[in-house]
């Protein structure tokens, strides 16, 4: 009898998998500044507002944005594939992972997700990945995407960004790449106005600290504070939209960050009463 | 005229200049116990436990790892003893008594992995 390959036995252990208790979101494409850390940031909100711990790690030594955003947060400088090894043996203690790499890393990413078997690693101790895909037009960004995709279909669910402020996304959408990202959810960060995103640096330079949008509602004048809060909420909906993404069980989100469900019964109104 | 003494910064430890010792002994697994031995007797510094894993863990001394260089001007945040080695063991910051469990916790801080993923609490937004 010949020995299953290895693809057979990562296949087995995917088919004995435990159920999913947790949920590692991860960002890895070549980008920089497209909002991978901002996006991780609304995430982490999205799950607080509904009640679900979350764990962070910064792995990008550069830029230091979630550390310089959650002082508590390890900052572990991720420079080749056999650093994962640590993350892959600790990872799936909390309900949610985040995850920031640091940009130009993807393709030693890969290389460690393949060396470490991940998705067996993912299946043994019941983890779901998430990888969000900025849909920049930039092309070293729609090949890593294409890479990622490519490398990773098997195991994870994806999530579309578009980030008008800091990128367009005509070509990426009429591109393939949104074939094989088929269903995957599309969540669009709205802009920040100017002055709103002047005041919150404003803030962080007065306070010697990164502030998080949440912090920063505590030390700007009444226009940015509004703006940022409505803001926050508008992309915590978008998040509970796809919140199965997101979370390793739906039900466990119970905040509708007042969004009326669809399925929600309509109030009849008697027009003679008005 | 008097000498003049060496200017100690107002917040360097008193175990400053014996950070390469610490440091190497670290390095050949020494246990913190039999350091704090060494420089009560070599070096007749009597400090706690807890000072001298705080002074490793602000340091970057870990047990069998080469000590990374420390940038010029980097003091310490003073908890030990102002630079002044009579004062060593004075005023310090952690309790004096040293039990076990204490003993235990901060072996295991020290050397033993930890879960780099840190649970960030979640700040509200204000109403």
């Amino acid at each position: 009898m010949s020995n299953p390959t290895k693809k057979q036995t990562a296949a087995a252990t995917i088919q004995n998998s435990k159920p999913v208790t947790s949920r590692m979101i991860a960002p890895m494409q070549s980008i920089g500044r497209c909002g991978k850390s901002t996006f991780i940031q609304l995430v982490h909100h999205f799950l607080g507002e509904s009640g679900i711990e979350s764990a962070i790690i910064d792995l990008d030594d550069e830029h230091k944005t979630m550390k310089g955003w959650y002082p508590e947060v390890n900052l572990l400088p991720f420079r080749e594939a056999q650093d994962l090894g640590r993350l892959f043996n600790f990872c799936g203690a909390s309900p949610v992972e985040l995850m920031d790499f640091p940009a130009q890393a993807t393709e030693e990413i890969l290389k460690g997700f393949a060396a470490f078997n991940a998705d067996a690693i993912f299946a043994e101790k019941g983890i779901r990945l998430t990888i969000p895909i900025f849909a920049s037009n930039e092309s070293v960004a729609m090949q890593s995407a294409a890479r990622i995709v490519q490398a990773t279909c098997s195991y994870a669910d994806y999530v579309i960004v578009r980030n008008p402020a800091k990128y367009d996304s005509q070509l990426f959408e009429a591109s393939r790449l949104m074939d094989m990202l088929t269903g995957a959810p599309v969540i669009e960060i709205p802009k920040l106005s100017a002055m709103t995103v002047t005041e919150i640096q404003n803030a962080s330079r007065a306070n010697r600290k990164l502030l998080t949008f949440v912090e920063a509602t505590e030390h700007v004048p009444i226009a940015a504070r509004m703006e940022i809060k409505h803001w926050l909420n508008r992309c915590a909906q978008q998040i509970n939209r796809n919140k199965e993404l997101f979370v390793p069980d739906a039900s466990l989100v119970r905040n509708a960050f007042g969004e009326v469900p669809a399925d929600a019964p309509k109030e009849k109104i008697n027009f003679f009463d008005l | 005229m008097d000498e003049v003494p060496e200017y100690s910064a107002p917040h360097a430890s008193a175990l400053d200049p014996h950070k390469e010792g610490i440091a190497e002994r670290r390095q050949k697994k020494w246990p913190y116990q039999a350091i704090l031995k060494w420089l009560q007797e070599a070096h007749e510094i009597t400090i706690v436990y807890s000072t001298l894993w705080e002074f490793c863990q602000r340091r970057g001394i870990k047990k069998g790892a080469v000590a990374p260089p420390q940038p010029p001007g980097v003091v310490s945040t003073g908890h030990e003893s102002h630079g002044f080695p009579a004062m060593a063991g004075m005023g310090e910051s952690q309790p004096e008594p040293l039990d076990f469990l204490t003993d235990a916790q901060s072996r295991l801080a020290a050397d033993e992995p930890e879960n780099p993923f840190v649970k960030v609490p979640h700040r509200s937004l204000s109403k």
